[in-house]
């Protein structure tokens, strides 16, 4: 009986992956990654997640369907300066003594011109959650698919920079995030 | 009278000198208040003001000098003793090399820490080295001992002046002040 269920939702799923239907992929962490840049005294000032994952369904002939998930080990941050990423661990900022992970979620995706895509969803950082929208393009050959984009988050609304870093000034509240995610059919 | 002659500095070389003494002491203060400031805008806003006036610095060290090769120096009193004559040579060159030093090393703190940074809150400076934390901490600590030595080398000029003008009542004070005449 148990088998035969097993057989038949073998069947059913190479049925769906034969038509084309909703995929799942998983992320190829070497070849992606999750940057930001936030900005001082109007200078850029970048850094990266570089710890993330991304687990996508998604059937760019039926983007309804689809799910994405990622989440970063907000830990695994780097600036490129010791003396930047001590002071942006501290309860001000990221709070990394308290909240070590962030998570989207989607609730839908829909196509918004050739190749490209938003994905409505839940952002979870430190604490808080806010809607947002993360536009991204998507390209897929044989083996491989890429989504890559850009967002702008208000960081004082995740309540990052709390108190006198919440004016803007010299630290901007716009933070940059871009993401290129490489990723392969889950087998 | 803009140019120096052998008696007496000229006003140039007066408005660096006296220029370069407020700001100097403007470093001092804002160094020590920006690095005790507890981590806030008001801390960062600090360093802006320190950095740059330590730009500002050298860039005035270096029209100094540049005024200095191109005019005459005035000379000691000829009854200075030779030891003291070494002495004022050894203060002078100690003083320049630290007018230099002070703001490179900050510089180099500045790049190897990889702050954003822009000068006046008008152009960015670019990095003179490559981000590193060992290399960070090195021009700290230089930046930090060339302060002492400023510091020390300042008292022994401040001294020697006075006691040219006070104790062995010589111009060699007043012909540096804004409106002093050489007396010889």
């Amino acid at each position: 009986m148990n088998r035969c269920l097993h057989v038949g939702l073998a069947l059913l799923s190479l049925a769906y992956a034969g038509g084309g239907m909703a995929a799942d992929w998983r992320m190829e962490p070497a070849a992606s990654r999750l940057e930001f840049t936030a900005t001082y005294q109007g200078e850029p000032a970048p850094g990266q997640f570089k710890q993330f994952d991304t687990k996508l369904r998604f059937d760019p002939a039926r983007p309804a369907k689809s799910e994405l998930v990622v989440t970063v080990a907000l830990t695994s941050f780097d600036m490129g300066s010791a003396e930047l990423n001590e002071a942006v661990r501290g309860p001000e900022w990221f709070d990394l003594a308290r909240f070590t992970r962030a998570e989207f979620r989607s609730t839908d995706i829909k196509p918004a011109g050739a190749d490209r895509y938003v994905a409505r969803g839940t952002l979870i950082l430190k604490g808080t959650q806010r809607p947002i929208e993360v536009p991204f393009r998507w390209k897929a050959d044989g083996k491989h698919a890429t989504m890559a984009g850009e967002i702008a988050l208000d960081r004082t609304v995740f309540g990052v920079g709390t108190g006198e870093w919440a004016t803007g000034d010299p630290i901007a509240v716009a933070v940059k995030v871009n993401f290129s995610v490489q990723l392969r059919p889950a087998s | 009278m803009l140019r120096n002659t052998t008696a007496s500095w000229g006003g140039v070389a007066k408005l660096f000198h006296w220029m370069m003494a407020a700001l100097i002491f403007a470093q001092f203060a804002l160094g020590w208040m920006a690095v005790s400031w507890r981590l806030s805008p008001t801390k960062l806003e600090l360093f802006i003001w320190h950095k740059s006036i330590g730009i500002l610095i050298l860039l005035l060290v270096t029209l100094r000098l540049l005024w200095r090769l191109v005019n005459a120096t005035p000379v000691l009193p000829a009854a200075t003793p030779t030891w003291e004559r070494y002495a004022a040579h050894a203060s002078h060159v100690g003083l320049y090399i630290a007018m230099v030093a002070m703001p490179v090393t900050g510089w180099i703190v500045n790049s190897a820490a990889k702050i954003p940074f822009r000068v006046f809150w008008w152009f960015p400076l670019p990095a003179i080295v490559a981000p590193d934390k060992a290399v960070a901490e090195l021009a700290k600590q230089s930046h930090f001992v060339l302060f002492i030595a400023l510091a020390a080398l300042l008292c022994v000029h401040v001294a020697a002046a006075w006691r040219h003008h006070a104790i062995k009542r010589t111009d060699v004070l007043t012909r540096m002040l804004p409106h002093g005449r050489t007396t010889s």
